[in-house]
């Protein structure tokens, strides 16, 4: 124990290079795609590869670690995506050895050991981690982050872990014990010479070639919304909200177990369903519904509140002047979309292992698999899970009550915490409460991130219930204007909203628009705007990548001599 | 299910984990004690010390009905209650982590000790590919992307190796298959069938070989562009706005740019020249972002919907590529990851544990310290054939042979410490090891087990075949014959140990974990006198014993370790009728429907213990 002095190594086993020069001449696979401007860097790498100093020429280049609650990922600066992205499974948790834990549930009809036993929800071993530590045992997570950092640097890395500098990316808000817990172990079992901490949505924010932006990071446990401006995170201004990625595959689930169970069952739907199967099933076929047909089904779900019949979909539109509007090419393309989408079907099979068939199989209408995110984000959490049964009506999502309505959910005591708002309620207040230069230069600049924002039409909807939003409120103002009563709030909710006529613009009227508003981003003034990002790994090598250190490393030597006691 | 039984020996690297940890250092950590037992006269060996159980994960508690009958305990099974901080608890979820089969482990010689996988280091020694067993040079391997670059594939759908074939391969005549093919290649999966060709646009290939550098011409995903472009912009504005920024690569470019290309077109050193006077620009961002557009993202859904369900990837798909495409049409052959010869080192005292041969092709090993030849390695099997591992039957007596098989050419003496109840639960079995302390004899050549046969306990070395005196164990057991081993043979002893499995309700639906699970948790301690070879280590290892063979020419030294090991027995079942709590050791009856055969009357059981099969 005593011994673990880095002096005392041996130098390395001198390693021969085999006298194959046919390998070195093969090109570079593409995702490497080296800077065209920086060759410097690749011709020191393979100058310098005599044999026996191969540990020490690479020091500089770092490697790039993510930590996700699901998912790390690993690789190397200045490259376009990690080497590695190992998720995490509750075999995982399991002992080396020893397949399975015995099959500990059963059937509930034949008694059958039905699967590994689960704990509380079952979510807990897809999980590295967790904000909540009240009940977690860090211990075990040190472990399972050692057996992971182990596998990515012994599996897919491929490289002696004592030679390079670390580049972690963590979110905004991190628990400080377990990077505590997290830098010791590193330290101590694989000796990077630094480690260097940088905060996700900064790198987001490089990510998608901007310096200012607001940054949405949709992940597993909570949605974060941090701004960030001239790459600076404005942490004090940042908004939580527990409807993530984790509600999302919660929502589903129990959207599938209330298809399929007994009226009066009280079972948890985790415990028929898995979650990597309820979970797959969501990120392969999730969508969500754009912000105008979501606008048109509450507003016939309203109808159907105050009893008037649902009106078929209109053929003909007026706009505000009450002139029939001659449709666009692209309001036919839609209209074709969404008869598509309408009569897609798909068949799916679950394992149930503990009712009575093993597998369960089910045929959902296509629109069924964007119901999971309209629950998840964009209606108040009070509301009721209904089921895929497909009752007459859409009756996927329940009809609200009429008082509910037509006080616009606002008299509700439960509305006191922000993770009660919809999404993009909580990105409006985000956005209001930033100090007003912030505020201009993230409205047209919203970065939409993190595992959910892969679920096609979720940051189309967010950006636009978002103009919505302000629309109805003339603006970026808390208050709400509410002088409608009775039948006026009615026709409201009830009626149409005449369509608007967009400007339509040609491309050299943009340009010159982007020209003119350049410094706000390239468009007019107040427009809400998302733009994409490849995600904080990619900002993480792209930094790593132009050689800009940290201004903050922790070195082994130091934190090692404070952290042995 | 008939994974029973089966035994894990936990690393001693869990025991001396450092306490830093912020919630953990707000528990009262209590001093480290070893599992001393009452009974046993010698003192506890504590080189290592046991963890402390975690209570934070265990917050099940029984109701008092179903533990009643366990209630009516000796007192001296209460006191060593008191013992039960120390015991390693397999339940515990951090035990998931330092728990190995004995085929995982490793030793160090130096140290004494058992070595996992957690407390060594690695160092690679060669890099080659699983798949056609070619090294690839250190200086190679990151560039390559830890892959190989030459002809191994995998499938993307189903990660089988794809194989090159013609894009025309069935055609009419069959004797131009001995022919060199000609055409377009592409490749294919001899398993799911999936080929190239499916891609949107198909790949194909010209030649057979080097397919690696064609795939690369034929690939090219948006992502690898749009990181293109942002490196770029991202270079040229360090290289405007850094002035002082020498080292950078991007600045050495702009340099070289304004001496060679004043009058090119290069957009980067215009604002170059202009940002010269000032100290620090203004750094820009992007030209035209990427805007997320609803357009965009319909028309995936759109294709989804029309595409259904199995032409989307599935998570394992998707985290193998390195862009996570969401439709199987953007799959791309993924070539074979490299693998790693490596070295290890013990953490501790840096000696080589495991060095292999750097040649590729060759298994062997240079040196090659397993704990498999270290430890000795224990066995369990049912001394009665009724017994059902997966329904052990609760209130009834288990009787298990558990069989210590020595590696070593010394012999070597061994004390097993079991918790009589087993922790960490709140439904614990009680264990009995009738024998817990005997010597195993040297692993000496099968020669001389094949005449110690015809000669027992005659010509074997000093201090095998002698059980231990019963008389020394008559604290321990009230009865002198039960402490006596089973059988003892040229390099393994057998003792028998009871478990007698309590009532335990069906917590399956109760979402808890496993409380049926038994598995039992031994404390192996082992000594042995080795001979001292090693000149050089003066300081090292333990003092020279008084047993220093004749001459001195041969130095012994007193050579002990311990560790905890988990035996995992079964699980325990329904309560049978009839079978009630009762006295440890009385018999009870064969529960209803098992065949009756071996009558186990408690004479019938103490009678076999034979020491050698004479």
């Amino acid at each position: 124990m005593s011994s673990r002095d880095p002096t005392k190594l041996s130098p390395n086993t001198p390693y021969k290079l085999s006298t194959t020069a046919t390998s070195s001449g093969g090109g570079h696979r593409s995702s490497l795609s080296a800077n065209p401007t920086t060759p410097q860097s690749r011709f020191s790498t393979s100058g310098f590869s005599s044999p026996g100093g191969s540990s020490l020429h690479q020091v500089d280049e770092p490697l790039i670690f993510e930590l996700g609650t699901r998912f790390f990922r690993a690789g190397f600066s200045n490259e376009s995506a990690p080497r590695c992205k190992i998720g995490i499974t509750p075999e995982m948790y399991g002992r080396v050895g020893l397949k399975g834990r015995g099959g500990t549930r059963m059937n509930r009809r034949t008694g059958e050991a039905a699967g590994p036993r689960i704990r509380n929800t079952g979510i807990e071993e897809w999980e590295l981690w967790t904000n909540d530590l009240r009940l977690k045992d860090l211990g075990v997570v040190e472990d399972l982050m050692e057996r992971v950092l182990r596998e990515a640097y012994n599996k897919y890395l491929l490289i002696e872990s004592k030679s390079k500098r670390l580049l972690i990316i963590l979110p905004p808000v991190f628990p400080l014990a377990i990077q505590n817990t997290l830098s010791h172990l590193l330290f101590l079992h694989f000796q990077p010479p630094t480690i260097t901490y940088l905060s996700s949505p900064v790198l987001s924010c490089l990510a998608a070639g901007l310096r200012s932006a607001l940054i949405v990071d949709i992940g597993w446990q909570e949605t974060t919304i941090t701004p960030v401006y001239e790459l600076r995170p404005l942490t004090s201004y940042i908004k939580f909200s527990s409807r993530g990625s984790k509600s999302l595959v919660e929502v589903f689930g129990q959207l599938l177990w209330n298809t399929i169970k007994h009226p009066g069952d009280d079972e948890s739907w985790w415990r028929i369903f898995n979650w990597s199967e309820v979970e797959d099933l969501l990120s392969r076929f999730g969508w969500c519904k754009s912000s105008a047909d979501a606008r048109e089904a509450a507003r016939q779900r309203a109808r159907v509140a105050f009893g008037l019949p649902v009106e078929p979909a209109e053929v003909e539109e007026f706009n505000e002047d009450g002139e029939k509007i001659r449709k666009t090419s692209a309001d036919i393309r839609a209209q074709k979309r969404r008869e598509v989408i309408g009569d897609a079907k798909l068949e799916v099979e679950f394992k149930t292992l503990l009712i009575e068939e093993k597998n369960t199989k089910m045929q959902l209408p296509f629109e069924a698999m964007s119901v999971a995110a309209e629950y998840a984000f964009f209606l108040p959490s009070w509301t009721k899970v209904q089921s895929f049964k497909g009752e007459e009506g859409g009756g996927y999502i329940p009809v609200p009550a009429v008082e509910e309505l037509m006080e616009g959910c606002q008299g509700r005591a439960e509305y006191e915490d922000e993770s009660e708002y919809t999404l993009p309620y909580l990105v409006f207040l985000a956005l209001l409460h930033c100090p007003v230069d912030v505020r201009a230069t993230c409205i047209p600049r919203i970065v939409i991130t993190g595992g959910a924002a892969n679920m096609p039409g979720l940051k189309s909807r967010i950006l636009g219930d978002l103009k919505e939003l302000v629309e109805e409120r003339g603006g970026w103002e808390l208050v709400k204007t509410r002088n409608k009563k009775g039948d006026d709030r009615q026709r409201e909710l009830v009626e149409k909203k005449p369509k608007k006529v967009e400007v339509e613009m040609l491309q050299s009227e943009k340009d010159d628009l982007r020209i003119k508003h350049a410094k706000i981003g390239g468009v007019a003034p107040g427009t809400i705007r998302g733009v994409e990002t490849m995600g904080p790994w990619i900002g993480g090598s792209i930094l790593s990548g132009a050689r800009i250190k940290g201004t903050v490393e922790v070195e082994r030597e130091k934190f090692m001599s404070t952290h042995r006691a | 299910m008939s994974s029973f039984p089966y035994i894990h020996i936990s690393c001693p690297c869990n025991e001396d984990r450092p306490q830093t940890l912020t919630i953990d250092s707000a528990r009262p950590i209590s001093p480290s004690k070893s599992p001393s037992k009452h009974d046993f006269s010698f003192p506890p060996a504590a080189p290592q010390t046991p963890t402390k159980r975690r209570t934070l994960l265990a917050p099940f508690t029984p109701s008092v009905s179903f533990d009643a009958t366990n209630l009516d305990l000796d007192d001296d099974e209460e006191l060593t209650d008191e013992d039960e901080e120390n015991n390693f608890d397999p339940r515990d979820p951090r035990s998931a982590f330092s728990l190995f089969p004995i085929e995982n482990l490793l030793y160090c010689e130096d140290c004494h000790q058992i070595r996992c996988p957690r407390c060594v280091q690695d160092e690679i020694v060669c890099w080659y590919c699983p798949s056609c067993l070619f090294e690839v040079p250190s200086s190679t391997v990151k560039s390559d992307g830890n892959r190989c670059t030459r002809n191994c594939y995998l499938c993307p759908v189903c990660t089988a190796l794809l194989a090159v074939i013609p894009v025309n391969h069935s055609t009419l005549n069959p004797g131009s298959t001995s022919d060199h093919p000609t055409g377009p290649f592409n490749l294919f999966c001899s398993h799911c069938h999936w080929t190239t060709s499916d891609l949107s646009p198909p790949i194909q290939l010209e030649k057979p070989t080097s397919i690696s550098a064609q795939l690369s011409k034929l690939t090219h995903s948006p992502q690898d562009n749009e990181f293109t472009r942002l490196k770029q912009h991202y270079a040229q504005q360090l290289g405007n706005a850094q002035e002082d920024f020498t080292n950078s690569p991007a600045a050495l470019t702009r340099l070289m740019g304004l001496y060679t290309g004043l009058g090119s077109s290069s957009g980067s050193h215009g604002g170059g020249r202009k940002g010269r006077g000032v100290k620090k620009l203004e750094m820009k961002e992007v030209d035209r972002p990427r805007e997320v557009i609803e357009e965009r993202e319909m028309e995936i859904v759109e294709r989804m919907a029309k595409a259904g369900l199995n032409a989307t990837t599935n998570a394992k798909q998707r985290l193998s590529q390195p862009h996570e495409p969401r439709f199987i049409s953007d799959l791309t052959p993924t070539a074979v990851l490299l693998r790693t010869k490596r070295s290890k080192r013990c953490r501790a005292c840096r000696h080589i544990l495991v060095k292999p041969e750097s040649k590729v092709q060759t298994t062997r090993f240079r040196i090659r310290l397993v704990a498999l030849n270290y430890i000795p390695s224990l066995t369990i099997k049912r001394l009665d054939s009724t017994i059902a591992w997966n329904n052990l039957t609760p209130h009834k007596t288990h009787r298990f042979l558990l069989t210590v098989t020595n590696p070593l050419f010394d012999p070597i003496s061994v004390s097993l410490l079991t918790p009589r109840r087993t922790p960490g639960t709140a439904f614990a079995s009680r264990v009995t090891i009738l024998c817990p302390e005997f010597e195993v004899g040297a692993n000496t050549d099968v020669w001389d087990d094949a005449l110690m046969s015809t000669k027992p306990a005659a010509v074997t070395p000093s201090g095998v075949a002698t059980p231990p005196v019963a008389g020394s164990f008559a604290s321990f057991s009230k009865d002198p014959k039960m402490s006596t081993v089973y059988e003892q043979k040229r390099n393994y002893t057998s003792v028998v140990i009871e478990v007698v499995p309590p009532e335990i309700p069906d917590t399956r639906d109760t979402r808890i974990r496993d409380e049926r699970l038994l598995e039992i948790p031994i404390y192996v301690r082992v000594e042995f006198e080795a001979e001292v070879d090693r000149d050089d280590e003066e300081g090292g290892g333990g003092r020279p014993s008084h047993s220093g063979a004749s001459g001195g020419a041969v130095q012994r030294e007193k050579v002990e370790y311990s560790y905890w090991c988990v035996v995992g027995v079964g699980r325990v079942g329904d309560p049978v009728e009839g079978v009630v709590a009762s006295e440890p050791n009385t018999p009870v009856r064969t529960p209803v429907g098992t065949p009756v055969k071996a009558p186990r009357t408690p004479a019938a059981m103490r009678t076999p213990l034979r020491q050698v099969r004479s």
